[in-house]
Formats: structure tokens, C-alpha cells, sequence
């Protein structure tokens, strides 16, 4: 009678037990959630070129002249550059008007934006100016906004109208242009 | 479940049943039980904390808040790119009228193609504790990205888990 009881109580006891364990086992669950972040290269920039009026000279008695430099230029042959109360200078030695080139690197892919806050006259007729910028990508779009090829690579030139003070005897006026890119 | 507490009740009453056989007294003890829809946990929607770029000016090591509501802010050196950022969301879906706890993971790493990046701070704008029902859980999270981390994608995993109470 002592054994019967003492295994009764056994299998009370396993019985008992089961559904606390099978619970303990079945009812937690879990999933797995996925997790990514894409970290892109820094931008660096460098000024190629800068924009220059090449030689010129401004018209008789006129305060200032400009020049217009298309974005593509001299990249392309046209359109070329245009001019107003004042006229390129001719000559072996004469420099020839040229857009700004910025070359850029980043993450291969990644649209990016060119912010042009402005110019800095490098050298030339003091007091000029720059306005009207343009912008040209080969094979890219007529904007400030690009892509980085798979190098991670872009081109960007950058033209405007140079407004030149009076200097009848001529100047070249250089100016470097003030920029930030960012990813888009 | 039925069968198991009729049967411990069948060997509880035999014992104690012996010494009253001459009593002959007889008694009925109902048991039942009631088996409630397993917890499933799923995965709807992966963490994704967009695009970062180091600070040009001061590349060191920050942080990136991802919220529940798909926020995101930094600070130190790293700098968003775009907008696209998604907090993590999962269903927990469970018996109706019984309440279940999630839980969230203290910390994780994502890894890539430079030194892993730890993922902690878990958190969600839903309630986690007690909750019945069908839910739909969104996590957040702060990534630590450290000074002039390489460059490219890191990913991994974090796992939450759901428990009847």
C-alpha cells in the first residue's frame, strides 16, 4: 500500500508538472527583426578651374562691361561666350574666357546638390562680379544637381556673366567659386 | 489538459478514497481547462536607419536616435542624408482577453564593411506590458557610429519576444 501510494504520488506529481513546463515551452515566441544603415563616403571637392573673362577690354567711356560665359565652354565650342560694352582681346597671347570646373567625389550612385553661395575675384580689374550663373554636366543634366557615376565621380562646370569695371587698356578678371555639395 | 486533471484527480481520490471504503462516501470533483491561440511574433517591417555620412568639418563618433515614429536626429559627428528611415515594426498577435508582455533587447551590433556599430536604447511609443489581442509594436532605437566610420552598408538583427503573462 506504502508503494502503491508513493508512485501514485509520482504520477500526480509528472502530471501536474506537464502543462507548467509545456507552457514555460510554447509560450514565449520571438522574431527576428532586421536592422541596416547605409554609411556614405564624405564628398570631397576641388576647383579644376576658374571662371575667367579671358583677356578683355571694356568700351570707350562705358562704367563697366560684361562678358557671359556659357557653362560649357569651352568644353563646347557653342554657344560661346557673348559680350556687352566690351570686346575680347585678340592676340596670340590673349587668354580665352573658360567656365569654372568642379570635380566631386562621393558614394558611387548618390544624387548630390551643388550650392554656389557665390565668387571670390582671384585676380583682374578690381570690383568685378559674377551673376546669372549656368551650370553643364557632360551627359548630365543643365543643373546643380548630380549623381556620382561608379567611380564615385561627377563633373560639374559653372558659368556666368562677369561684370567687369572700366579698363579700356583690357583685363582678365578670375574668379573662384564659393560651393558646398551635400547629398541628396 | 482535460485528461491530465481528471486523471491526477482519479489517483488523488484513490488514495484518499482506501480509508473511507468502509464509509462508502462518494464525491464529484469538475475540472476543466482552457487552451488558449499560441503567440505568434512577425516581423512586418525591418529597422532602417537610411543614410549617414561623418561630418566633413568634424568626423568623430556620434549618434543616430531612430523613434518609433520614424524620426531621426543626430548628434556628434555624423550627418543625415535624405529622408527614408523606417522604425522597426512587428505583429504580436494573441488570444483575445489575455494579456502578453513584449520585450525589447538591450542592445545589438550592425556590421559591415568597418568596425560594428552597436545598436541600443530599444523603445516603442505602443505599449508593451500588459497588451491582448492583435498588436502592431513599433520600435526605435540609438545607433552609435564611430568616428570616421568606412564607409558602406552594415546590417543585423535584434530579437523580440512576446510571453503570455
Amino acid at each position: 500500500m506504502a508503494r502503491v501510494s508513493t508512485l501514485q504520488a509520482a504520477v500526480a506529481v509528472a502530471i501536474l508538472l506537464t502543462p507548467a513546463v509545456a507552457s514555460a515551452a510554447g509560450g514565449a515566441k520571438r522574431a527576428n527583426v532586421g536592422a541596416s544603415v547605409t554609411m556614405l563616403q564624405p564628398v570631397s571637392v576641388s576647383v579644376v578651374l576658374n571662371l575667367s573673362s579671358g583677356a578683355v577690354k571694356t568700351s570707350g567711356n562705358s562704367p563697366t562691361g560684361t562678358v557671359a560665359v556659357p557653362a560649357s565652354y569651352p568644353v563646347l565650342t557653342n554657344p560661346q561666350p557673348t559680350y556687352v560694352n566690351a570686346s575680347a582681346q585678340n592676340g596670340a597671347n590673349a587668354a580665352a574666357p573658360n567656365a569654372a570646373q568642379i570635380n566631386v567625389t562621393g558614394s558611387p550612385g548618390q544624387a548630390f546638390s551643388l550650392h554656389l553661395q557665390g565668387w571670390t575675384q582671384v585676380s583682374g580689374q578690381a570690383g568685378a562680379t559674377a551673376a546669372s550663373n549656368s551650370f553643364y554636366q557632360p551627359g548630365g543634366p543643365a543643373t546643380a544637381d548630380g549623381v556620382f557615376n561608379a567611380s564615385g565621380r561627377a563633373t560639374i562646370y559653372v558659368g556666368s556673366t562677369i561684370t567687369v569695371p572700366r579698363n579700356n587698356p583690357g583685363t582678365t578678371v578670375v574668379l573662384r567659386p564659393v560651393f558646398t555639395v551635400t547629398y541628396n | 489538459m482535460k485528461l491530465k486533471i481528471a486523471a491526477v484527480a482519479a489517483l488523488l481520490l484513490a488514495g484518499a478514497a482506501a480509508p473511507a471504503l468502509a464509509a462508502q462516501s462518494s464525491g464529484t470533483v469538475n475540472a476543466s481547462a482552457t487552451v488558449i491561440q499560441p503567440l505568434t511574433v512577425s516581423q512586418t517591417t525591418a529597422m532602417d536607419f537610411g543614410k549617414l555620412v561623418m561630418n566633413a568639418g568634424s568626423p568623430g563618433a556620434g549618434t543616430v536616435v531612430l523613434t518609433a515614429a520614424n524620426g531621426r536626429s543626430t548628434t556628434g559627428g555624423v550627418d543625415l542624408v535624405g529622408t527614408t528611415a523606417a522604425a522597426g515594426v512587428v505583429q504580436v498577435v494573441g488570444q483575445t482577453g489575455n494579456n502578453y508582455t513584449v520585450t525589447l533587447p538591450s542592445s545589438t551590433t550592425l556590421t559591415g564593411p568597418g568596425t560594428a556599430m552597436t545598436l541600443d536604447t530599444f523603445n516603442s511609443s505602443d505599449t508593451l506590458t500588459p497588451i491582448a489581442g492583435t498588436n502592431n509594436i513599433h520600435i526605435g532605437a540609438t545607433l552609435h557610429v564611430n568616428a570616421a566610420q568606412t564607409a558602406g552598408a552594415y546590417t543585423g538583427s535584434f530579437v523580440v519576444t512576446a510571453a503570455y503573462d
